[in-house]
């Protein structure tokens, strides 16, 4: 590795962070975080690589890298390019479980409509951090939840609930349950693999209900059990008895571990409620948090069925689109307002 | 595959703005058509996946390197705290009470009881970290 690629780099990552210089974000934890990357930043551009070492050459382009990565995922979390609603629901069901404060859900958009995914580098890999730390007196207090979604479907309120999904990786990786559980049950590589997703699902399950199996079973329709994911009809299968209260192996080998590792239940954690507002085409009043993320299964239910309301009105299946996306969109948006508003109500 | 109209028609209608011309001109079954046999191909491609960039023992091997080539004292305490852990975790065999946050680390060197039981780490010596390098010269030489 030659030193004058590692200042090419460099000088491709000024050009990124000049781009970014004027993000506005909502959430200042993002500021905080994005003014620790210009520091670092300022850093790696006094160093002369000339010196360098073959390992501290590899290092520093890891680190150059990270940066990259961080301002990609920043430059798309921006006040305009958010999907503000769906990264709002999944926030308030993150802090259910780590209200540490200390991580930051950010996304990224991409052109693949299959690519929802989640990435752990930027929230979990703490030896990045270490080493920032220690060789440049950095420290970050903020970590970044990196996720995936295509960029065509980040206002989709029915295809986002995947997210929640993601979001459960996030969690079962940030407190090692499968990793625990894996290593006190003597599981393979591929069992393991397989308990992360059925947690996964079912994590996602106690504020979604089936609506993401709804969606699984669709884009992975029938796939057969592979080396990373179990077959589908496994996954749906399990989400089933999770939300019908029924007993399974795996499903039980979860709920045992995930009060271990996180001091926290996997239990029915949404409030079912009624479909007969977006039938009238207004939005819902939610008054709590579990009926927050149950709005997505009122989306799922009404796309799924025939909506007379909706028919007497010769609404198209566009039109129906459109109306159920908007609808959910607003639902979460007046909640997002009242709880501002009721936070700073004087009583 | 099976059709599913109405989860189809959920993906027909988010399609991609570069699909709207076309939806304009009437051509709404041709592109309906194609459009199921893009499905058709990416079947098991991503979905729902995580992408994990485990920390590695490489990188904890360095930071060994660091102390002892340069005395780096934030990586020593990142030891000492491993260490602690590790102790820990032989003693109770207890792997849900090990922090989360370097459970693959702690799971690593608890493999060498005869190394991390012997060490005080209220007074860690160089010899020490280069019995920690053995740790993980055995993991690496085993990955090569």
């Amino acid at each position: 590795m030659s030193p004058e690629l590692v200042t090419l780099h460099l000088s491709q990552l000024q050009k990124s962070i000049e781009k970014s210089k004027t993000n506005k974000y909502a959430d200042s934890r993002k500021r905080d975080y994005h003014d620790n990357i210009l520091k670092l930043f300022d850093e790696l551009n006094k160093i002369d690589f000339l010196g360098f070492s073959a390992d501290s050459l590899v290092l520093t382009k890891k680190i150059i890298d990270f940066c990259f990565v961080s301002v990609e995922f920043l430059d798309n979390s921006t006040l305009v390019n958010i999907p503000h609603e769906i990264v709002y629901c999944l926030e308030k069901a993150l802090n259910e479980w780590d209200d540490t404060n200390q991580y930051i859900i950010v996304t990224s958009l991409h052109n693949d409509l299959n690519c929802f995914s989640f990435n752990t580098l930027l929230s979990l890999n703490e030896t990045y951090y270490d080493i920032i730390k220690a060789v440049f007196s950095i420290s970050f207090n903020h970590r970044l939840i990196q996720i995936n979604l295509p960029k065509y479907l980040s206002q989709d309120y029915l295809a986002n609930v995947v997210l929640y999904h993601e979001l459960g990786h996030f969690v079962d990786l940030r407190y090692q349950i499968t990793e625990k559980l894996s290593t006190a049950l003597n599981l393979s590589e591929t069992e393991r693999s397989y308990y992360g997703e059925f947690f996964s699902d079912i994590f996602a399950s106690q504020y979604i209900g089936e609506a993401s199996n709804y969606y699984l079973d669709y884009i992975a329709y029938n796939d057969p059990d592979s080396l990373s994911h179990p077959s589908t009809n496994s996954r749906i299968e399990i989400v089933h008895k999770f939300l019908s209260g029924k007993s399974d192996k795996i499903l039980d080998d979860l709920k045992d571990a995930t009060p271990k590792s996180t001091g926290k239940e996997l239990r029915n954690r949404r409030n079912v409620i009624s479909d007969a507002d977006f039938r009238n085409f207004i939005p819902t009043i939610l008054n709590s948090e579990e009926e927050l993320h149950s709005i997505f299964e009122v989306g799922w239910s009404l796309w799924q069925g025939k909506i007379s309301e909706f028919e007497v009105k010769n609404i198209t299946k566009y039109e129906k689109y459109q109306i159920l996306n908007n609808l959910i969109e607003k639902s979460i948006s007046n909640y997002m307002i009242l709880e501002k508003w009721n936070s700073y109500v004087p009583y | 595959m099976e059709y599913k109209p109405y989860l189809f028609d959920l993906f027909f209608y988010s399609l991609p703005i570069a699909y709207s011309k076309e939806r304009k001109s009437n051509n709404v079954e041709y592109f309906k058509e194609e459009l199921l046999e893009i499905y058709k191909l990416k079947i098991g491609a991503m979905y729902f996946a995580v992408n994990q960039d485990i920390q590695n023992i490489e990188t904890y091997s360095s930071f060994l390197n660091e102390i002892l080539n340069s005395g780096n004292t934030y990586y020593a305490n990142l030891f000492r705290e491993i260490i602690e852990e590790t102790q820990k975790l032989i003693t109770s065999n207890d792997y849900y009470s090990v922090s989360s946050k370097r459970f693959a680390i702690v799971k690593h060197l608890s493999q060498f009881p005869e190394i991390i039981t012997t060490i005080d780490i209220n007074n860690l010596k160089k010899e020490d970290f280069d019995r920690l390098i053995a740790c993980f010269d055995k993991h690496l030489s085993a990955a090569n």
